[in-house]
């Protein structure tokens, strides 16, 4: 079986060939406009130093060429654009988000998560396949075949995809998906000042702040990489504080491998009181500056 | 420009029931609605409409079945769509769920898209229940067209597109050139509200209801759908709050979490 | 020139079923609804007598979303721990039947739908729409204004539409009681083994007893697949806010599920769905007028509703009086116009018609106000029945002399006993 392994970021890159691996495949590795730095465990990288991971038509016209059973793709952003594309293109199966890959014979099966986080489906293909995987579910290979190198020039195809403009979005340093203590904060919050009380919260708990979907990408109060959830992050700390988000399923799909989940909201009826081991009932404009208060003490 | 719009009326995901106990799962019981995500596709295009002229048609293909129930609930979300603006619709009922992947999706709505003459395909970023956005990708390889997926601002120049797009650490400007289908974010618009009025009269527009034939295979096959399982307290601290939050932190130490 | 001929508020049984037959008669009917989905919350405990719907859609159950046919009536008696259930396996001529409304208010709306009606639903009634002291239309969201020559009220139990036209005073907590439901899925199999039925049969299931000797009690009926369970109680008046009437409800609830009397109807169920609503008290509805200028008031908007104290009728009379209010438009619109003095047809009908059988259910429930039949009866009746029952091989009193004791422990003398039999003789 042959495995082509495809992402822009080389860290993701490198947990897709570990889980190639476990499947026992040749491998190969196609890199865009990046090296292949301390890379293992793969029987070929072909690199193309003349196209940049933001040239999509022409990472897609690569791996096109590149023949395969199975493409693992990682599950951020631009690799979830190219499956459907790659997969329809090749007469193929798509799975995007996985977070378990098995071969049986000529088939796949994948789990991953649908209906908001309700369900975890099992999906079976025969290959080929195109399936991206979420981060963090398999481990980089520390040791294996030194790879050989093959580079190739970019493909000649007409581009109708031209990038005008690129800006670097602000970032905030600790991922929220390796965090111990997070605060995910809501709506409830009626301005960004307010925030304040979240930071100091997290900061005496020696944590980070995560938030909703509304409060990052459209009040973009924070920055967009700590919203939580099925189009976000999907966090996993040891204690989750959420105060003044109402728990809708998109939000909570995200926060379901918390250890302890506490929840703050004025309303009693609030979804977010379903999934949460202990709820408090409270204008998170009293409570929060009070629990800081008993924090201190 | 002439504008197809892809909705898909999904399972409201928030009123799903789940049994973890018996991995059951009430999808048929459950309602269905308009993918959020797919009505701000919805507010583009009549915005699209507003400012270069032209007409937008809905397409929508239902996966999650056709009993009198589903069709209802899906002749009303179309009915308030074409009330927020778009001229008229394509209805494709009487699919099995799982005889329709993206792959059988993409080709009966491309098909359709190839017959209204459209030049500009709209998606939602991913759909409210499967959340996958491969269907948009797919009806972009199907017709040949480019693809530009994550848009938060569109604006029409000439037979191109200048489409913002947000990814993970980047928001990219890129220039595409039409026919193209593009996918957009929750963030783009804000969906209007249809008047009373206005859905009375969307009930006139014409809506055409056709009947889904099976000629093609699906390539992915659901083999089951489990019900993660989660155990949380659910206790609500009661008491005056200076109790409630002493009760907590008592809590969270024995809990060992803080 | 108006918008329609008519706009109907609620697509509850009374709103559905008087656009329906307005429809019919050739008039442009609007029906709004503020459900996201048409009837996705309603609510109520389980039971619909068929009487005023068979008129309307001859053998409609054929059709109809319904759940089963009841043929097993039982009345039960709790006290603490202990219970007795009287049961009644009966052929009724009238019938009823049980239904889940949510799937049965949509089927009728579609009935209205498929009559030429508009149903909109997703969109909240502000008010009517008032110019000179007339009602003109409606004034839904967004400060959209309608205008129809007439305007059915059948909003429901709150009907802010009859109190913003000043037909009917501001809500008071007394006047409501409140019903909390929960719907347990079981498999059919168990339903029908457990209730003792077969095929399509339901269960009608009252108790009382254990509310504190608060006017109120608990409900089961079944459905096909699931089972309607549920508690009424008049204690609005005991509490400062709804927020807190309802929280107590859920307690009762839990307590009367808990009950081993009950508990073995329910074990291994799946809670599936779960409600809360407000009943109309009947002295509330003496306040009320039925019409004026341009405007109906229909179904429990008009306070057409029985509160038996652990029963609740409404449904029934809420199409019943949608029928006469139908009949009523067409007559005002066909004499010049929806007047009050047009519109007093619907009295008319009224009087002529359900008034009688209303009035009658209002005096079984002023029977039903009584306390001692939510404590005291309970108790004496589970008494003697132990009595009965208890066999220790030693002598003991007689049935005659028992009862005599057990009443006086429930402070009950022989002549209120009488008094209240005979009451409830002449109410039924
Ligand atoms: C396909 C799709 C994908 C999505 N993906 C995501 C996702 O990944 N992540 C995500 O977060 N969302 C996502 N969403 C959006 C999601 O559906 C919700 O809209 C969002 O999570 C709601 O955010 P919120 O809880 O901050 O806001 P709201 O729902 O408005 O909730 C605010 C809450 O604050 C409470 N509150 C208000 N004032 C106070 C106060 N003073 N004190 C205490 N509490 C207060 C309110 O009671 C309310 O419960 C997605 C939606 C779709 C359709
Ligand atoms: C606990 C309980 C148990 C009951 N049990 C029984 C029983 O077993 N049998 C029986 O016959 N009756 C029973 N009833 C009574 C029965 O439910 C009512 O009498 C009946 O529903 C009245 O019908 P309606 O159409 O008048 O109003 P409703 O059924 O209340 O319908 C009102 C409609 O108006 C809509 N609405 C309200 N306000 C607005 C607005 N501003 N704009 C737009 N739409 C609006 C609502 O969404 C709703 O759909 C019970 C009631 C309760 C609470
Ligand atoms: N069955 C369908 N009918 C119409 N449009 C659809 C359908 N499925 C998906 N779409 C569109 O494709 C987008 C992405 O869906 P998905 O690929 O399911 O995540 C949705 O937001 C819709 O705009």
């Amino acid at each position: 079986m042959r495995v082509v392994i495809y992402s822009d970021v080389l860290d993701l890159a490198k947990e897709l060939i570990g889980l190639a691996n476990e499947l026992n495949a040749e491998t190969e590795l196609i890199l865009a406009g990046m090296e292949p730095d301390n890379v293992v465990g793969v029987d070929r990288i072909t690199l193309y130093r003349g196209i940049s991971p933001e040239d999509q038509e022409l990472v897609l016209e690569a791996l096109k060429q590149a023949e395969a059973d199975l493409y693992l793709l990682s599950n951020d952003r631009r690799g979830r654009e190219l499956v459907g594309l790659l997969a329809h293109s090749k007469g193929g199966a798509s799975i995007v988000d996985a977070t378990s890959v098995k071969v049986e014979g000529d088939r796949v099966i994948a789990e991953r998560m649908t209906l908001g986080g309700k369900g975890v489906a099992v999906e079976e293909a025969k290959m080929p396949a195109v399936i991206s995987v979420m981060a963090g579910k398999y481990k980089p290979p520390e040791e294996g075949k030194s790879p050989e190198i093959i580079e190739k020039e970019a493909p000649s195809i007409e581009r109708r995809v031209e990038l005008v403009d690129k800006k670097e979005k602000p970032k905030v340093g600790v991922p929220l998906d390796k965090a111990d203590v997070v605060i995910a904060v809501g709506r409830g919050f009626k301005k960004k000042e307010d925030l304040k009380m979240a930071y100091e919260l997290a900061e005496i708990l020696g944590g980070v702040v995560g938030a909703t979907r509304p409060l990052a990408a459209d009040l973009k109060w924070m920055p967009e990489e700590v919203w939580i959830g099925i189009s976000g992050v999907r966090i996993r700390p040891k204690l989750l504080i959420v105060i003044g988000a109402s728990g809708q399923q998109q939000f909570s799909a995200g926060i379901m491998d918390s250890k302890v989940v506490v929840a703050i909201n004025n309303d009693e009826k609030a979804p977010i009181f379903e999934v949460s081991d202990y709820g408090i009932v409270a204008d998170l404009y009293e409570a929060v500056p009070k629990l800081i208060e008993k924090l201190k003490r | 420009m002439n504008i197809a719009v892809l909705l898909k009326q999904s399972i409201d995901v928030q009123e799903l029931m789940v049994d973890p106990d018996s991995d059951k799962i009430y999808l048929e019981e459950a309602p269905t609605k308009p993918g959020e995500i797919d009505l701000n596709a919805v507010e583009e295009a009549v915005r699209i409409k507003e400012k270069v002229g032209g007409k937008a048609t809905l397409i929508m293909l239902s996966t999650w079945g056709s009993s009198g129930k589903r069709k209802r609930e899906a002749r009303e979300a179309i009915k308030r769509s074409l009330a927020m603006g778009l001229d008229d619709a394509i209805f494709i009922f009487g699919a099995d769920g799982r005889e329709v992947d993206t792959y059988v999706s993409a080709k009966v709505i491309a098909e359709k898209v190839r017959e209204i003459e459209a030049n500009l395909v709209l998606a939602g970023e991913g759909s409210e229940d499967n959340f996958t956005g491969l269907l948009p990708a797919r009806v972009a390889a199907e017709l040949g067209w480019p693809y530009v997926a994550y848009a938060t601002s569109i604006e029409v120049e000439g037979d191109h597109l200048i489409v913002t797009r947000s990814l993970e650490d980047y928001e990219e400007k890129v220039k595409v050139k039409l026919p193209a289908v593009i996918s957009v974010t929750q963030e783009i618009n804000k969906p209007r509200i249809p008047k009373l009025m206005e859905i009375v009269k969307a009930g006139k527009k014409p809506v055409k209801e056709e009947e889904f034939n099976k000629k093609h295979e699906s390539k992915l096959k659901i083999k089951s759908i489990k019900v993660p399982k989660v155990e949380r307290k659910k206790v609500v601290i009661e008491g005056d709050l200076d109790e409630v939050l002493d009760k907590l932190l008592q809590a969270l130490k024995e809990e060992g979490v803080i | 020139m108006a918008d329609f001929d008519v706009i109907v508020v609620g697509a509850g049984p009374a709103g559905s079923v008087a656009s329906y037959l307005l429809a019919k008669k050739g008039y442009t009917v609007l029906l709004v609804d503020r459900g996201k989905r048409v009837g996705s919350k309603n609510m109520f405990g389980g039971r619909l007598y068929a009487w005023s719907l068979q008129e309307v859609f001859p053998n409609f159950w054929e059709e109809a979303p319904v759940e089963r046919e009841v043929k097993k009536e039982v009345l039960g008696f709790i006290s603490g721990n202990e219970g007795v259930e009287v049961s009644l396996s009966w052929e009724p001529q009238a019938k009823s039947f049980t239904l889940l409304r949510a799937k049965f208010d949509e089927w009728l709306s579609q009935k209205a739908e498929d009559a030429g009606v508009e149903v909109i639903s997703g969109i909240r009634v502000e008010s009517p729409l008032i110019e000179g002291g007339k009602v003109k239309g409606i004034v839904a969201e967004g400060d959209e204004r309608l205008e129809s020559e007439v305007v059915v009220a059948a909003d429901g139990v709150l009907s802010f539409m009859a109190e913003k036209a000043g037909l009917r005073p501001p809500l008071r907590k007394e006047d409501f009681a409140v019903g909390v439901k929960e719907v347990i899925e079981l498999p059919k199999e168990k339903i029908e083994d457990r209730f003792g039925l077969e095929g399509k049969e339901g269960a009608a299931q009252l108790y009382i007893g254990f509310t504190g000797g608060v006017i109120g009690g608990g409900f089961i009926y079944t459905n096909l697949n699931t089972i309607s369970l549920g508690v009424v109680a008049r204690i609005g008046s005991l509490y400062e806010s709804l927020d807190k009437v309802q929280y107590s409800m859920w307690n009762l609830l839990d307590e009367f599920k808990a009950h081993p009397m009950i508990r073995k109807y329910v074990r291994g169920g799946k809670l599936v769905e779960y409600s809360a609503h407000l009943i109309p008290e009947t002295q509330f509805l003496r306040e009320v007028k039925l019409y004026s200028d341009g405007i109906v008031l229909v179904g429990d908007a008009a306070g057409f509703c029985v509160n038996y104290g652990v029963t609740v009728r409404g449904m029934d009379f809420a199409i019943e009086s949608a029928k006469a209010a139908a009949e009523a438009i067409d007559h005002a619109l066909k004499s010049g116009g929806a007047t009050s003095s047009n519109l007093s047809k619907y009295l008319e009908l009224l009087n002529k018609g359900m008034m009688r059988e209303l009035d009658q259910a209002k005096k079984a429930v002023d029977l039903m106000e009584n306390p001692r039949i939510y404590t005291s009866y309970p108790n004496l009746i589970i008494k003697l029945m132990k009595h009965m029952f208890h066999v220790s091989g030693r002598p003991r009193k007689s049935l005659y002399e028992a009862s005599k004791e057990f009443m006086k422990e429930e402070s009950i003398s022989l002549f209120t006993a009488i008094r209240d039999i005979w009451k409830m003789l002449r109410s039924l």
